[in-house]
């Protein structure tokens, strides 16, 4: 389920650095309990949805043939409330969710101007580490924080056949193993640990134009389903983000 | 289908359709009409049975949200959004007279189908139960406790089928009773028969509460699976298995 109302694009900070970008944005957070697991999965007909700012940074070497890709991804989400079919209620305003993660995806362009000039198609593996905390204001607070460490699998496509713009799309999909560490301010008992996996799955479009030789404006859109099962709590959610930025070049 | 067919399945949806697609929710439709009671919003299909008996069973569950909070001497202000279906088919689960609970978003979801008895007013309570009791105390960590607790709390105002119900099933089905050191054990509760499995354990919270109270209950509470014996050990002052044949000369006296 996914909540963007209508997003707030944010400038950007320009890296003066050879082939690093940096973008931010607006994302969205919508969160489900899972009763049970298996396809198809039984969740809340009521999602925990909130908003908050997005900033991420990539670093990219490439050449013809293949890329190596580094990330940085940062969100905050808060304003929550809870979206049923029907009705809608607000949250409580200290609840929150926190989100940091790690990438790094080596891609090889496995495709090159074969079906069109200028389109290639490449196959990717990405190696994940990542942090998500959330903060649900109840009768106490109720706080936990995962951390996960996985791969995935990229499909992409990129056009490149004009010099002012070139645009790409990349689908992915991976799994993550999981830590949780759950408090509760209700009783120093509920504090646990546990353990579980999770999975993941982007699809993502950007569109660069270039401003001069070495710079270009990028502007990107993600779509984000992912669903984290430990014992005694699984539950899915999903992002919404879009951000603008600057790509420098060397 | 054998293990290997049905991973390869599995692996050929994934590339195929993405994890979302095959592991993710589903959405949610919006053929719902909304009663509201002075706790719950209570979704129904648009003239149905459920939305004909929506004030009754709002006023039952009014009734169960109170008399939670009283019995485990804690407190809960959430709002719950409860979803009542059809039938199985109309719910996606696999049986009648069935529910989920959603504590995290402060919902539930159960059939509702005829006829408007203890049934089925036990059913919505143990599935708001699940919500109230999580809203209090936070999140639980057994099978054993969830499920028994859920059950152990059901109010005997509208209907009958709460503790002594509970104490009476246990009187007169001793023979096939699952010991508890089975019952706690998370890793076991899946093979387990459910029916008995449920009815048991809340028998057994039910017992715990009314003879201790709730203040030690939550002190096994939190507890994960490996732990819990130990813990009812430390907290009771007795083993499972001395608590465990008093529960039943208990059950054998009130039953």
């Amino acid at each position: 389920m996914f909540a963007l109302g209508t997003p707030l694009l944010y400038t950007v900070v320009l890296l003066a650095q050879a082939g690093w970008s940096a973008s931010a944005g607006r994302e969205s957070f919508s969160y489900r309990d899972i009763a049970r697991s298996r396809p198809p999965a039984d969740a809340s007909p009521v999602a925990w949805v909130g908003s908050g700012p997005s900033l991420f940074v990539v670093h990219e070497r490439a050449n013809a043939r293949r890329a190596h890709r580094f990330n940085i991804d940062l969100a905050s989400a808060g304003s929550f409330e809870y979206a049923g079919p029907i009705v809608r209620s607000d949250a409580p305003s200290a609840d929150r969710a926190f989100r940091v993660e790690g990438r790094y995806e080596y891609r090889r362009y496995v495709l090159r101007d074969r079906v069109l000039r200028g389109l290639d198609a490449a196959l990717g593996i990405q190696g994940i580490a990542r942090r998500l905390s959330l903060t649900r204001r109840g009768v106490g607070t109720a706080r936990f924080a995962s951390t996960g460490a996985g791969v995935a699998g990229v499909a992409a496509a990129r056009l490149h056949r004009w010099s002012r713009w070139s645009a790409e799309l990349a689908w992915t999909n991976g799994l993550t193993a999981l830590r949780e560490h759950d408090t509760d301010s209700i009783d120093p008992l509920a504090d646990v640990h546990l353990a579980g996996g999770s999975w993941l799955t982007d699809f993502a479009i950007s569109a660069s134009a270039h401003l001069s030789k070495r710079a270009s404006l990028t502007a990107s859109w993600l779509r984000t389903g992912e669903g984290h099962a430990v014992s005694h709590h699984n539950y899915a959610f999903s992002r919404q983000r879009m951000a603008i930025g600057v790509t420098y070049d060397r | 289908m054998t293990a290997r067919r049905l991973g390869t399945a599995i692996v050929i949806a994934l590339a195929l359709t993405g994890c979302n697609r095959v592991l993710g929710p589903s959405k949610v439709d919006k053929n719902w009409t909304v009663f509201e009671s002075t706790y719950f919003s209570l979704h129904t299909r648009p003239g149905t049975f459920a939305e004909q008996s929506a004030s009754v069973l709002g006023q039952v569950l009014d009734d169960q949200y109170e008399a939670t909070q009283r019995a485990l001497n804690a407190s809960y202000g959430g709002r719950i959004s409860g979803f009542l279906y059809n039938d199985a088919a109309d719910a996606n689960f696999d049986f009648e007279h069935s529910g989920t609970a959603f504590p995290d978003t402060a919902a539930f979801r159960a059939t509702a189908t005829p006829p408007l008895d203890a049934n089925l007013f036990a059913l919505v309570a143990h599935e708001a139960n699940h919500v109230i009791i999580m809203g209090a105390l936070g999140r639980g960590n057994t099978h054993f406790i969830d499920e028994g607790l859920a059950s152990a709390l059901i109010s005997e105002r509208f209907h009958p089928l709460g503790p002594h119900f509970y104490y009476q099933w246990t009187k007169a089905h001793r023979s096939r009773l699952i010991p508890l050191t089975t019952l706690i054990d998370d890793g076991q509760w899946p093979n387990v028969d459910h029916s008995t499995a449920y009815s048991e354990a809340a028998s057994f919270m039910a017992y715990l509460l009314e003879t201790q109270g709730p203040a030690k209950m939550r002190q096994i509470y939190y507890s994960r699976s490996g732990e819990l014996a130990q813990r009812f050990s430390q907290v009771y002052g007795r083993s499972l298995a001395e608590a465990e044949s008093a529960w039943l000369a208990f059950c054998d006296g009130n039953g």
